[in-house]
């Protein structure tokens, strides 16, 4: 029989992440249970951008209100990327982090980042902050495990221990 | 970590499971290869004579038998030299019910599933035994495609 010690190497991990708990439970759980000391990491946030008023009812938008919200909301996923920064800094690894904001659905952006970055397997929660509490797979992990032609790793709300 | 490797007699799942040991495993890890088999199917035109079908339902179930033996042999031969590597074979009557309830009773922490196994419809990427076993599981579950 094969020795698979003989083959095994390093893997491109792409972690999804957004602001939820669960996204923060299946980080720990792929670095406890999963991480390898060769596998690279990369941590990615497929956010949507903020909504900008720029046409309201009866009134002219106002340029000041539209460029608050924008840097509101830059500030925002900077102080999200510097979270993850954070925790990969503590434990010691060494991840690129691609955090950006895109018209396209976050489940797009997802695969298309796995892509770009030739990861071979990507890990994520089955839902975030979606507001649709029906389904017990978020939108964005169906999304995820129907396009992507890689492995994709689903860790559930609850048992990611 | 317990790992439950779910296979069927289809090339993905060896993938898949050759995958896992290549990429994911680690020394202190334990490994169930599990299969939930189906009760042999006899068509219900069988049944149309009025009399019972006695040669068929041998027929069916002998070669029922005569594949989980020969996917059990095939495992059993590529987990030879893994110490903590186990077979975890049984018969349900809904193969997907059946890989979640074996999963539970394991207490595994993770789950290896195939996309598809040797179901017929093509056209959709995710075969409908993993897409039940990934909205049931309660440990997170990889679906392998390639």
């Amino acid at each position: 029989c094969v020795s698979y010690l003989l083959y095994s190497h390093a893997m491109k991990v792409l972690i999804a992440v957004d602001e939820s708990d669960i996204a923060e439970k299946t980080f720990e759980w792929y670095l406890n249970q999963i991480h390898k000391p060769d596998n690279d990491i990369v941590v990615s946030h497929a956010g949507e951008p903020p909504h900008l008023p720029t046409l309201k009812f009866m009134s002219k938008y106002s340029i000041d209100e539209i460029k608050n919200i924008m840097t509101q909301s830059n500030k925002k996923l900077e102080e999200f990327k510097n979270k993850y920064s954070l925790k990969c800094a503590e434990k010691k690894i060494k991840c690129k982090l691609v955090f950006q904001l895109s018209d396209k659905s976050p489940g797009e952006t997802i695969v298309k980042i796995a892509n770009e970055e030739a990861c071979d397997v990507i890990v994520m929660g089955t839902r975030g902050l979606g507001a649709v509490r029906r389904t017990i797979l978020g939108s964005v992990s169906d999304y995820v495990i129907h396009h992507a032609r890689i492995p994709v790793i689903i860790c559930p709300n609850k048992n990611c221990s | 970590m317990k790992v439950f490797i779910a296979v069927d007699n289809s090339e993905l799942a060896e993938k898949a499971f050759d995958w896992y040991y290549r990429e994911l495993h680690k020394d202190g890890n334990d490994v169930l290869v599990a299969h939930s088999a189906e009760y042999p199917h006899i068509g219900s035109y069988a049944f149309l004579g009025g009399q019972l079908p006695v040669e068929e339902i041998h027929a069916a179930s002998a070669e029922a038998t005569r594949k989980y033996e020969a996917l059990k042999e095939k495992y059993l031969k590529k987990i030879e030299d893994q110490q903590s590597a186990k077979i975890f074979f049984e018969v349900h009557e809904k193969p997907a019910e059946g890989l979640v309830k074996m999963a539970e009773k394991s207490h595994c922490d993770f789950i290896v599933i195939g996309s598809r196994g040797l179901g017929a419809v093509r056209r959709t990427i995710l075969g409908s035994i993993s897409d039940y076993v990934m909205h049931h599981a309660k440990v997170p579950v990889m679906v392998f495609h390639k």
